[in-house]
């Protein structure tokens, strides 16, 4: 192998984190003996991140439970959709409306349009209920507009 | 490991005894229950038994809001973070499938709503000029030291995590995700790729940048 191919930096992190196939592994390790380069690049990764732990965070149950209740009671200021309920909702309007247009088509110049069905209806209002995210994406859009005004 | 939870058990005749499997998935996360268990939960839940989400939300809590604190490094927006991961879980509840457990579900979540806040606190910092005023990073590196080191010790561990704080606060959003989950999570390149929805070569690359960003900067601090 030439010194291009074996110098890929990128191998030195996958080394240090073990992400190499043994193959690699094994030619990366013949290579490290012979180039001090690498061997010092690798030691200042292994240098640098030596201090890098990771912290523990533990929860008494007192904290868990406050963290609990303030999410049920967000929960319950958003309340979960049902869709049998949306469902039963729009059958009952898609119903209504089969009703309406049939009455119509008595008459031959009203054309009957077919109605949609009513899980594509239900998958649109799906969508709509994505909207409350709207206000966080305008904000970054926002931002991206002032980041490029500079 | 198998434990009980004596939090977790018999409330309100919901749940049976149940126990802690810490068994590590293929993407990452423990389970934190019984797949049985929480599909009862996630069944009771979705009839709107308030209770039962409840029981969902102590099972996993903890490690959610840990993985969003150690990539926003403060506790306060960690906790908002892991709020949202689990309000989500909660409008989801009709369609989730269980195709993946809840705690995977609620660990990607949480790891992709931490990069979005990252990147928007990265673009205001960089739009309005705002220093540094994390210093609730302070609070990761007090719960880090051990109490019983002497005063010398303390006053070393604090100085070098606060400059790995910072090293890691100028890193891009994404880059500090990867070298979060894979250094301090411990997570695979292949488990990272999963959580975070990318190519398992983008991950490399990521990591790979953050390493050498982290070292020079690292190096160039200790210099100084």
């Amino acid at each position: 192998m030439n010194k291009q191919d074996i110098c890929h930096k990128e191998q030195l992190t996958l080394y240090h984190y073990a992400e190499l196939s043994p193959t690699q592994r094994c030619a990366f390790e013949t290579h490290l003996q012979g180039c001090p380069a690498c061997r010092t690049a690798l030691e200042e990764i292994q240098s640098s991140l030596a201090d890098v732990h990771a912290t523990e965070l533990k929860l008494d149950s007192a904290q868990k439970q406050r963290f609990v209740e303030k999410v049920t009671s967000s929960t319950r200021r958003r309340p979960l959709s049902n869709p049998r309920i949306w469902g039963g909702g729009l059958a009952a309007v898609g119903m209504l409306a089969l009703v309406i247009v049939s009455l119509y088509s008595v008459d031959q110049t009203v054309q009957i349009v077919p109605a949609r069905p009513a899980m594509a209806d239900f998958e649109v209002l799906e969508q709509l209920d994505m909207l409350q995210e709207l206000d966080l994406l305008q904000k970054l859009e926002l931002l991206q507009e002032l980041d490029k005004l500079g | 490991m198998l434990l009980n939870m004596p939090a977790l058990s018999i409330r309100n005749g919901i749940v049976p005894a149940m126990t802690i499997i810490d068994t590590a998935l293929a993407d990452g996360y423990s389970l934190a229950m019984q797949p049985v268990t929480e599909k009862i939960l996630l069944d009771q839940a979705r009839d709107g038994q308030d209770q039962a989400f409840a029981q969902l939300i102590e099972a996993h809590s903890e490690k959610i809001i840990t993985v969003a604190w150690r990539m926003v490094g403060q506790r306060d927006i960690a906790e908002d973070i892991a709020q949202e991961a689990f309000l989500r879980l909660y409008k989801s509840l009709a369609n989730f499938r269980g195709e993946s457990s809840v705690g995977t579900w609620l660990y990607r979540t949480a790891t992709r709503l931490s990069i979005d806040h990252l990147r928007r606190e990265q673009l205001r910092r960089k739009i309005f000029f705002f220093r540094s005023t994390d210093s609730g990073l302070a609070d990761p590196v007090d719960l880090a030291i051990s109490p019983s080191a002497s005063p010398q010790d303390i006053l070393l561990a604090k100085e070098t995590q606060e400059r790995i704080q910072q090293v890691l606060n100028t890193l891009p959003a994404r880059q500090k995700a990867v070298f979060v989950l894979r250094q301090m999570e411990g997570l695979t390149l292949k488990e990272i790729a999963v959580t975070l929805g990318l190519q398992e070569g983008t991950v490399k690359s990521h990591l790979h940048r953050a390493v050498t960003r982290f070292r020079e900067e690292f190096f160039q601090k200790k210099e100084a």
